[in-house]
């Protein structure tokens, strides 16, 4: 079979079915992601290192396992990319950072021990932002491979700080991705590059071999190309591991058939602020939810100031997690000027302030949580906005902002929110806005809610067509 | 309300007006609310405790900075400052609230991460 783009772009699930079917073997299908990821990943920005050779050995071993009766599961044989903060034994683990490119570890990560176990082919390591955005950037450019570009428009950016797997991901170039979460790193990247995405519940992940930015905050999860691809793909990393003492429950992904009636929150001014098209496409998606859920109008989101609590966790523990590497100047050698500096001032939060941002974080999650329990869902838009152009300051737009008038509402901040109390998040893509770039809906929900998020996400896809679509990839 | 000094918080912040000025031809307006004209007020000097901390800043690492790092230190650490004090506003903690994260003497039988 000729391996097009009806093959790079499909599901999880239809690359199974191909390989089950030996319409392809998994050798052809790693072979073709791999010449396209080598040769349209450097141009979005997306990839740091292409595994060849582990890649081929994998899909060979995956092919001879099918051909014995052996099938691990629904990822058998199905190429993927990790970011580049996952540690690969033998193979350079960048964390985005041009001083720690050639860093090399011993040990393979916990997520990517799973995936291998799971029959997964891990064909690259996918760019981030440096030392995913632990030192402050404030521009696209904040890679050592340069910025990130979403494949809808290459002059936008495709978010961060998972930006290699959110545009490999949307380009077909890999199956499907693992990114990183401390505080918007899987969203805004699905968001901007129209993917479908799991933050999941802190702690259902292992994060043993990721990189440490903040110890309270940080998850791994999926981007791939269908909501039910993400629960197969959850599936295979989820999961308690004695070598990351944080991990709880358990995961199983199975699509619902014919599921119950669903009770989704939508949040009041959700789209404040928001860029029109990114309003209008948030109606319509209502719309579609009405369909088989019932939703509650304007509910209010607890008003707390959960940037700042977020700001200074991260600031605390990443400066303790990166003290050596700052004070030694490691920092003075990353790509974006405000992580040049970024790190020094994080060694200046005061403790009394880390501790009082960490007390807050009980009330603060406790009156999340008691919202969040009267809904399987509470929906918004992912980001009020699609992705900005390459080459200017977030702070410092090339057409100025007009300022909001004294007194409006905002939109609530779901995604620190959302990180601070460690609950889960899915966003689908629904719909366009300017300069052909997608936009996204996001459901949040109760910890450990990712099967009821999941099974609205599918029901929707179910109803709209966005995520088939594809972006106009030159190879 | 002082903006969140990192870049990522900065962009969750500022992004949704952000790009509907950038990626439109002409800069669209908010729907939501009635734009002021673009200026933007003077940002104010760091405030002394910001000033200090920053000169802690240039005794430990000033042989790695500049003099433009150093002011631009000065408005982040007040940028911090301001965020934390406007959480300790916001959030009317007891004596007995404790942090999350409890320390237990017992220790677990395989902690840590390699």
């Amino acid at each position: 079979m000729t391996v097009g783009d009806d093959v790079f772009f499909a599901s999880v699930r239809e690359l199974g079915r191909l390989l089950g079917t030996r319409a392809l073997s998994s050798v052809e299908l790693t072979t073709a992601y791999l010449d396209r990821l080598e040769s349209v990943g450097p141009k979005l920005g997306a990839l740091v290192t292409l595994t060849r050779d582990l890649a081929l050995s994998q899909a060979k071993q995956a092919d001879q396992e099918r051909a014995a009766g052996k099938v691990r599961g629904p990822l058998h044989g199905v190429p993927y990319g990790a970011k580049d903060l996952l540690a690969t034994k033998g193979i350079p683990t960048s964390w985005g950072a041009e001083p720690l490119k050639d860093q090399v570890f011993d040990y393979d990560a916990t997520a990517v021990e799973r995936l291998r176990a799971s029959g997964a082919v891990l064909v690259g390591k996918l760019a981030m932002v440096e030392l995913a955005g632990g030192m402050g950037y404030n521009n696209p450019d904040a890679s050592f491979t340069g910025p990130g570009r979403s494949p809808w428009n290459p002059d936008h950016w495709s978010g961060g700080s998972s930006s290699g797997s959110g545009a490999a991901t949307a380009a077909g170039l890999v199956g499907f991705s693992i990114g990183s979460e401390t505080s918007g790193s899987i969203l805004t990247p699905a968001s901007f590059c129209g993917l479908s995405a799991v933050r999941p519940t802190y702690g259902l992940v292992s994060r043993h071999g990721a990189m440490a930015l903040c110890w309270t905050l940080d998850k791994l999860g999926p981007l791939c190309r269908t909501a039910d691809d993400c629960g197969l793909v959850l599936q295979a990393i989820a999961g308690p591991d004695p070598r990351d003492p944080t991990t709880e429950g358990r995961f199983a992904w199975t699509r619902p058939a014919a599921a119950r009636r669903f009770r989704i929150g939508v949040l009041k001014n959700a789209t404040a602020r928001a860029q029109p098209e990114v309003r209008d496409n948030f109606e319509k998606s209502l719309e579609v939810l009405r369909g088989f859920a019932t939703l509650d109008l304007d509910v209010a989101f607890p008003d707390f100031p959960w940037g700042p609590a977020v700001g200074l966790i991260v600031d605390a523990e990443g400066a303790a997690a990166f003290r050596d590497f700052i004070e030694s100047g490691g920092t003075r050698k990353l790509r974006a000027q405000s992580d040049r500096y970024g790190g020094y001032v994080s060694l200046m939060t005061l403790a009394v302030d880390y501790l009082e941002a960490m007390r807050a974080r009980v009330p603060m999650r406790a009156t999340l949580d008691a919202l969040l329990a009267k809904y399987d869902a509470l929906v918004c838009p992912t980001r009020g906005s699609v992705a900005p152009p390459i080459g200017y300051d977030f702070d410092k737009p090339p057409v100025p902002v007009p300022r909001p008038a004294e007194g409006a509402p905002s939109a609530p901040a779901t995604i620190p929110a959302g990180n601070l109390a460690g609950v889960p998040a899915v966003c689908v893509p629904n719909g366009f806005g300017a300069n052909g770039l997608p936009t996204s809906l996001q459901l949040i929900g109760r910890a450990f809610s990712e099967a009821t998020l999941l099974a609205i996400a599918d029901r929707y896809q179910q109803a709209t067509d966005w995520h088939t679509r594809r972006p106009k990839v030159a190879g | 309300m002082p903006t969140p000094r990192r870049g990522f918080l900065k962009s969750l912040a500022a992004v949704p007006l952000l790009p509907a000025a950038a990626a439109a031809q002409t800069p669209s307006p908010s729907p939501a609310a009635a734009p002021t004209p673009a200026a933007s007020p003077s940002p104010a000097p760091p405030g002394p405790v910001a000033e200090t901390l920053a000169r802690v800043v240039e005794q430990r690492y000033g042989s790695q900075l500049e003099a433009a790092d150093l002011r631009e230190i000065a408005k982040s650490i007040d940028e911090s400052l301001q965020g934390a004090e406007r959480l300790r506003k916001a959030m009317k903690l007891t004596n007995a609230d404790e942090p999350v994260g409890t320390f237990r003497a017992r220790p677990p039988a395989r902690a840590g991460r390699s």
